[in-house]
């Protein structure tokens, strides 16, 4: 348990990414059954509103926050490689995380 | 006296410093030139911002919506939530287009820093060097002499155009 918390700490903006990605998933789902359950446009506009376009604003985040996700993993191993390059001539010194 | 040159990297207190008329401060970071993070506030801000108020765009069209029975009076509600869905996805692109520019451009110091520290040539002319080009009997590319692809192994030299001549094509790794 203590590693989970850790672990969701840690890959906080992924944790988040897939968070918005349910979220979408869900939205879109709900909108889907609360449309094809009346026939009048009127009453299924909100589902269009809260189901397709929420839900596509969540999947939409969710994809970003994977993106940046990856992006601060490269943005951080290149600053390790800069250190190990500066610092220890090429091979990381002991303890560099 | 001659101006003393330090860094923030000093054991003294940046107060210290500061009274000291005669110190120069040099405020360059020795090892970590880059922010923590490949995002500086401003774009989080934007992002943030962009996100909020298409979100809430899309909350105000949902009771818009949901307010209205007539389809007629749900449309600029609905376009309300377009708009909003909009917003949030301009200010994730502009976001995610600084943030890969971030990384490219970190990218680019690194494998210059990396080049210049290991003593491989950048560029080397449109030509390329004249000789010094190596590969092996069994290679089918040519490489420059501190590429990791020839480091080991027992390679010959020669000139681009002998090793065109030859059939053998530049490495795509160290790109002589």
């Amino acid at each position: 348990m203590k590693d989970l918390v850790q672990w969701i700490r840690n890959q906080s903006d992924r944790v988040a990414s897939w968070t918005c990605i349910g979220l979408g998933l869900v939205c879109l789902l709900a909108g889907w059954v609360g449309v094809s359950a009346t026939a009048f446009p009127g009453e299924q506009m909100p589902y269009v509103v809260s189901g397709g376009l929420v839900g596509l604003f969540f999947l939409g985040l969710g994809g970003v926050l994977w993106l940046s996700a990856d992006l601060r993993d490269e943005w951080r191993e290149l600053a390790r490689l800069e250190r190990a390059v500066l610092v220890g001539g090429g091979t990381e010194p002991d303890g560099m995380p | 006296m001659s101006p003393k040159l330090r860094t923030r990297q000093d054991d003294t207190p940046m107060v210290l410093l500061a009274t000291e008329a005669l110190d120069v401060i040099v405020d360059t970071p020795v090892v970590e030139p880059y922010a923590p993070e490949p995002w500086n506030r401003r774009e989080l801000t934007g992002f943030a911002v962009a996100t909020v108020v298409g979100g809430g765009l899309l909350g105000a069209s949902y009771l818009g919506v949901s307010a209205k029975v007539a389809l007629a009076d749900q449309v600029p509600f609905l376009d309300l939530g377009i708009a909003g869905l909009l917003v949030g996805t301009v200010g994730a692109v502009r976001w995610l287009a600084a943030v890969v520019k971030a990384v490219r451009v970190r990218r680019a110091g690194a494998v210059a820093l990396v080049r210049s520290r290991f003593g491989v040539v950048a560029t080397a002319g449109p030509d390329g060097p004249a000789a010094g080009l190596v590969t092996t009997a069994r290679m089918t590319r040519y490489h420059r002499p501190g590429c990791s692809l020839a480091a080991g192994k027992e390679v010959s030299a020669a000139t681009r155009a002998e090793h065109s001549a030859a059939g053998r094509r530049p490495c795509g790794v160290c790109t002589p």
